[in-house]
């Protein structure tokens, strides 16, 4: 009764409760937040009460840089929840977040994004964790719908469209007509993939560790997916494993290119066999208009040339991919409000 | 060499209205390359890439599909997609603006909707308060009801049963009452009749026409009589349609009314399980008219019958 009240004075919101990053879209307001998913825990002796010392950006900037009493920690792992606890302290705190400026404490209808290839346990998690976070009520859109409905896809049509959704965790590729999923499939390479073949490469190549906020930078610097024109060079500096020293080098695109080509091979071969698992008509719908890029891994340089190129689709990314989803959910708030449709999944 | 031309005609285009789809035609025929070879580059259906190249959106897939075509046009002949994208903004109103304001407008419209329904919330919570209030006021006022009862007889507000002195207002009328009433309900109706025949008395003066009751019974053209019968405490608002005649308050276990005034009676029951309405001796059907175990209904005695 009270929390149905509370909610009264709180905006419904759609959440992309992302690996890398968590994106909050409030109704009528746009996105409203968009930070890392990343909490500190300081932990004052061995053993002794836990307190969340940090949440989000802040955080970030103490991943792989904290002393010993303080812990960050990711709690998304592959897209799914690695560490209840956590997770819910910051959807709390994200949520409160939100609703500053309100004196009643917020009790939002909430909607999460889950990867079509999460379990019930996973989806249960996610579920009790908003739940213990606040939220009145729960719903979950499996992520390549709100990515396909926020990229503007005409969703409501009897008519195939493939959306490929590269998130940090995970890649889910969907084939979706008539409201629903037709096919979809999720392989567990995403952003944080491309970082750890960028640390296992120059481990191997120059004897040297670097760390992954530095093998992000690369990624974002110089980092692509399809052999270019032109070469760019980052210069950067890691523990050398050999001398047992820090040194500076120099990375190249083409070097990049190399060290990213596994994990790119498997996002492709998913895109390949979602080709070869989609009904005909809805394939040839595919051919037709093509393949629609979201998601932060679709900023990667050239990717939608390579995936077009292996699968001589075109290939078109999302205007704003990264914030795809989260905007996806909250229009399919609105349209579950304004026509009943049911798109969420059960447990 | 290609790059200042393209941009010194960019603006033309514009002006002349003509959307991204001309624009990128002459610089692809200023590169010399033939449709095929771009729609085979593009990995376009070549109908599609005409249809691009001539504008006619409706034959293109949606707009997001579009934009990235024309951003990967753009990419292909070494353009900057931004100018392109803005064109077909611009040219494609229709398509675009609908898309944009789909989200804006349901968006504004959530905006002004959602403040609209906490006004509303708390005109309903104002409007629970008030009732409470009245409640209360009712649940103190049982000394305004032994009012109307005293000066029952003398206006016609109130009829009480006949024996009823009207110090004492409930503490003979309990007795007889309960006894018919609960054990079996064979013996009810005599009772009920008893004050049938003084209610006419003072009835008659004040309303002698209920057309109805008229008819039945020539020989008494007595009004319908209505009897309220409490075994509960129960909250009661009942008006006739003059306004004159009102039964305000709460009623206690045994309590018993007959209804004066003129029909037909707007009623409350605030507790409809523990109130019994006889209209002529006979039932009335009070259960269905609840809600909620709250019953609010207009009552026309002589159409009820």
């Amino acid at each position: 009764m009270f929390r149905r009240l509370r909610g009264m004075f709180s905006n419904d919101l759609s959440i992309d409760l992302g690996t890398a990053n968590t994106l909050i879209y409030a109704r009528g307001q746009g996105i409203v937040l968009n930070e890392p998913s990343v909490v500190a825990i300081r932990e004052e002796r061995k053993g002794g009460a836990k307190t969340v010392a940090a949440v989000g950006e802040e955080a970030k900037r103490m991943l792989g840089r904290t002393p010993q009493n303080i812990v960050a920690i990711r709690p998304m792992k592959d897209g799914v929840i690695a560490d209840f606890t956590v997770t819910e302290k910051m959807l709390q705190y994200f949520i409160h977040k939100v609703h500053e400026s309100r004196l009643i404490r917020p009790s939002p209808r909430v909607l999460i994004c889950v990867p079509c290839g999460s379990t019930q346990v996973e989806r249960r998690a996610i579920k009790e964790s908003a739940a213990g976070a606040g939220a009145r009520e729960v719903y979950l859109i499996e992520e390549p719908m709100a990515a396909a409905i926020g990229a503007g896809l005409p969703v409501e049509e009897p008519r195939g469209s493939m959306v490929l959704d590269i998130g940090g965790g995970t890649s889910e590729v969907a084939v979706v007509s008539l409201h629903g999923i037709v096919y979809s499939n999720s392989v567990r390479i995403g952003g944080d993939s491309f970082d750890d073949a960028i640390i296992a490469y120059v481990r191997r190549n120059y004897g040297t560790v670097i760390g992954e906020a530095t093998a992000e930078r690369v990624k974002h610097a110089i980092g692509s997916a399809f052999p270019g024109n032109e070469v760019l060079e980052i210069e950067v500096r890691g523990r050398n494993l050999a001398e047992g020293v820090p040194r500076s080098f120099t990375l190249n695109s083409n070097e990049i290119l190399e060290a990213l080509q596994e994990p790119l091979h498997n996002i492709v071969a998913a895109v390949k066999t979602a080709l070869e698992q989609t009904p005909p008509e809805l394939g040839a719908d595919v051919a037709e208009a093509g393949i629609v890029l979201t998601g932060g891994g679709a900023l990667l340089r050239d990717l939608d040339r390579l995936i077009e190129e292996e699968t001589s689709l075109p290939v078109v990314i999302a205007e704003d991919p990264l914030t795809c989803v989260a905007r996806g959910g909250g229009k399919a708030l609105e349209m579950i409000d304004a026509r009943g449709l049911d798109l969420f999944t059960t447990e | 060499m290609t790059e200042p031309s393209a941009n010194s005609e960019h603006p033309s285009t514009r002006e002349l209205g003509a959307g991204p789809g001309h624009w990128l035609r002459q610089e692809r025929e200023a590169r010399g390359l033939t449709p095929e070879r771009v729609a085979a580059e593009l990995h376009l259906a070549p109908a599609l890439l005409e249809a691009l190249e001539q504008d006619r959106y409706a034959e293109l897939p949606a707009p997001v599909f579009v934009t990235g075509y024309l951003r990967n046009y753009a990419r292909l002949l070494g353009l900057d997609p931004e100018p392109l994208l803005q064109a077909y903004r611009a040219a494609s109103p229709a398509l675009e603006r609908a898309a944009t304001r789909g989200t804006g407008h349901s968006a504004r419209s959530d905006g002004s909707g959602s403040p609209l329904f906490r006004v509303a919330t708390l005109v309903i919570v104002i409007g629970l308060l008030v009732l409470l209030g009245l409640w209360w006021q009712g649940r103190q006022g049982p000394l305004d009801i032994t009012e109307v009862e005293e000066t029952g007889p003398t206006a016609p507000a109130l009829i009480e049963a006949p024996d009823d002195p009207p110090e004492v207002p409930q503490g003979p009328p309990r007795a007889p009452d309960e006894v018919p009433s609960a054990p079996d309900p064979a013996p009810d109706p005599p009772t009920d009749e008893l004050p049938v025949a003084p209610a006419p008395i003072v009835e008659a003066p004040t309303s002698p026409s209920p057309p109805a009751a008229g008819d039945e019974a020539p020989a008494a053209p007595a009004p319908v009589e209505v009897v309220l019968v409490f075994d509960g405490p129960c909250w009661v608002d009942i008006r006739d349609a003059t306004g004159e005649f009102k039964l305000f308050g709460e009623m206690g276990k045994g309590d018993r009314r007959v209804l004066g005034g003129s029909p037909p009676y707007s009623i409350i029951i605030g507790n409809a399980a523990a109130a019994t309405i006889r209209i002529d001796g006979e039932p009335f059907d009070l259960a269905s008219r609840a809600r909620g175990n709250v019953a609010r209904f207009t009552l026309d005695p002589t159409a009820a019958r």
